[in-house]
């Protein structure tokens, strides 16, 4: 059974509808100069007040529409029992500058159905059967038969053991996990007092999987679109550059060539486009020779103490490429804090041979990521990248536009970055570039390598490393299912993204890594 | 059988507009492979009107506005049992009660119980 994150993925639903309307929408209103006073109007572009499209009532969908819009803005939620207009003070947001604040991950309460947080329930699959061995197996008899009638679990009572979900021979039983909270991996989402879900942000990571996990899309990020917009607009040497993750290639469908997708970018105004597979080229050098010395040091000193205690070293080199990975093994195990690579990241990396030509350049980092939204507000990270867009984001503009990668001619890359760097995109290709660097060029043999995708697996991972399950020298963490392509920013179904990354990968013009930048 | 061709447009405002899913579902219906052809295409002279009918699909000739994998499957149903009716009627024999709306001896019937 697929994970509740990947079951709608790549599925086209009212959901996607909705969040796409409304991100088109947005942009055709900036790109036409329209004013602030007008955002009331706006909404009725995007739905039908005559008819009900995505949810019970048209009223219901004004007021989702009215809050994904000051979200997609990059302004907090205001909620209609707020007492205030949801569009209050959204002229604050028709700027260049950046309005952008945590939290990014957001429950629009208008919109959540107050699903059951979990439960075991009976579906109507019941046949009221003889055996009813579901009531024999449960151990606190929370099974009843109303009326001698189907089985019916009493809530306060169950445990959750999953025994009769096991034992019915009608597989009449079932669980239901509020499909928010089945996605977190890191067991942020809760129910508030009233039933809505609600985001514990002290424990969200941004990997924003919830938002693409809601069956009734009441959770949503909050975007940069407008303010990346006003830059646009704007004079030549105030427009940005364009820097995109690895994961680009096969996201604006199978007609776009990778160089249509850079000519494409450059069409929407900004002023050059740049892989960030380049800057995965520098972080791999980086942390496959300080993997090199550590682990030299670290096998020296292991062979020294003969017959110890036999229980694999702790001691690793985790990567640092995705924000709620690392987030996530710092939080939850501080004692590895130390293992994950201080190294920037290689959207860093890439933003920063920008800024070092022109330091007053804006770079927006386009990729398939929400957490990357978070990790550029970080003090550290602001300096090199300005603004964060998705994939999802950037076709809206391109639809806006008019713009049709089906048709216009691919740009040249100027130059390619290697093989490795592309296949950062795919979850084992961090570890895989890192390990096959440091083979070829520092001779590390046998390296232990562990990783992991979904922050649920990750934190199983760290777990068994910590009990000594498993040995580890080198970890590689992903939030997504399949690693970045399978982020929620992304537009492609997961299995065509992988293959149209390794081609990609495979037409570099090398496959180790070179890196001109010096450190 | 002469095998229908179905041309899904490819350009910026179908894609976004879940012309993907449609390509997907169409190439992953096992019970569709031995009547269709798929193709992505570049966009079919705009008839999408700025995105207002994406996405646009041709299916044997028929251009379809707003197209869903149903709307589709609907349209490739109702050529192949026309086919089937104008030149080897009787070929669907066999065939149970197909699902609420589905034609008899269509592809969707005719493999499933078949």
């Amino acid at each position: 059974m697929p994970e509740v994150f990947e079951r709608m993925r790549g599925l086209y639903t009212p959901c996607t509808d909705i969040r796409r309307k409304i991100f088109v929408g947005i942009t055709r209103f900036v790109l036409e100069r329209k004013k602030p006073e007008d955002i009331e109007k706006l909404p009725f572009s995007i739905i039908d007040m005559r008819k009900p499209t995505y949810r019970c009532c048209s009223y219901r969908e004004l007021s989702i529409v009215r809050q994904r819009i000051r979200l997609a803005f990059g302004l907090p939620l205001i909620e209609e029992f707020d007492n205030m207009p949801v569009s209050a003070g959204i002229e604050e947001a028709f700027t260049e500058k950046k309005v952008l604040a945590a939290p990014i991950v957001n429950v629009i309460r208008a919109a959540c159905e107050k699903c059951p947080e979990d439960q075991v329930i009976v579906t109507d699959m019941c046949q009221k059967c003889m055996a009813h061995p579901c009531s024999i197996v449960c151990p606190v008899g929370a099974i009843s038969f109303p009326n001698g009638g189907q089985a019916f679990i009493d809530q306060t009572t169950c445990v959750k053991c999953m025994k009769c979900v096991k034992a019915c021979p009608y597989t009449s039983i079932t669980r239901m996990v509020r499909p928010c909270a089945a996605a977190c991996g890191v067991d942020a989402i809760h129910s508030d007092e009233y039933g809505y879900a609600e985001i514990n942000q002290a424990k969200c990571v941004n990997c924003g999987l919830c938002t693409v996990s809601c069956p009734f899309a009441a959770i949503a990020d909050k975007t940069e679109l407008v303010q990346i917009l006003h830059q646009l607009m704007g004079p030549e040497e105030q427009r940005p550059y364009a820097i995109i993750a690895p994961s680009f290639v096969g996201q604006f469908g199978r007609l776009a060539q990778p160089g249509a997708i850079f000519a494409a970018i450059k069409m929407a105004g900004f002023r050059n486009v740049e892989e960030v597979a380049y800057g995965a080229d520098c972080d791999t050098l980086l942390l496959a020779d300080k993997l090199a010395r550590d682990l030299a040091e670290l096998r020296r000193a292991e062979s020294k103490q003969s017959g110890g205690t036999g229980k694999p070293s702790a001691r690793f080199l985790g990567t640092s490429c995705c924000p709620s990975w690392v987030r996530t093994a710092r939080r939850h195990f501080p004692a590895f804090a130390e293992n994950i690579a201080e190294s920037f990241t290689p959207m860093v990396e890439t933003a920063r041979l920008i800024k070092k030509r022109e330091p007053d350049a804006k770079v927006v980092f386009i990729g398939p990521c929400i957490a990357k939204k978070g990790e550029a507000l970080e003090p550290e990270v602001r300096p090199f990248v300005d603004h964060v867009l998705t994939f999802e984001e950037l076709a809206a503009i391109f639809v806006a536009k008019d713009i049709d990668l089906a048709a216009i001619p691919p740009d040249q890359f100027p130059k390619g970055a290697s093989a490795l760097g592309r296949g950062y995109a795919v979850a084992g290709g961090v570890a895989g570039a890192i390990a096959e660097t440091a083979e070829k060029k520092y001779g590390v043999r046998d390296l232990a390598v562990a990783k992991a995708d979904t922050l649920r697996n990750c934190r199983a991972m760290l777990t068994d490393i910590k009990n000594g399950k498993i040995e580890a020298e080198l970890v590689e963490g992903m939030a997504c299912p399949g690693g970045c392509v399978g982020g929620p920013g992304t537009l492609a179904a997961l299995n065509s993204a992988k293959i149209e990354v390794g081609k990609f990968a495979s037409a570099a013009r090398a496959r180790l890594p070179e890196c001109p930048a010096e450190h | 059988m002469h095998r229908i061709e179905v041309k899904v447009c490819m350009a910026t405002h179908c894609h976004f507009a879940g012309a993907e899913t449609i390509v997907e579902m169409l190439e992953d219906d096992a019970d569709l492979a031995e009547f269709i052809d798929v193709q992505c295409v570049p966009c079919l002279e705009k008839t999408c009107e700025g995105g207002r009918g994406s996405p646009v699909v041709e299916v044997g000739g028929h251009r379809m506005m707003r197209a869903t994998p149903e709307s589709i499957i609907e349209k490739i149903e109702e050529m192949v049992t026309g086919a089937i009716t104008g030149t080897t009627s009787g070929t669907a024999s066999g065939t149970r009660e197909g699902t609420a709306g589905t034609p008899k001896g269509t592809p969707r019937s005719e493999a499933r119980h078949a």
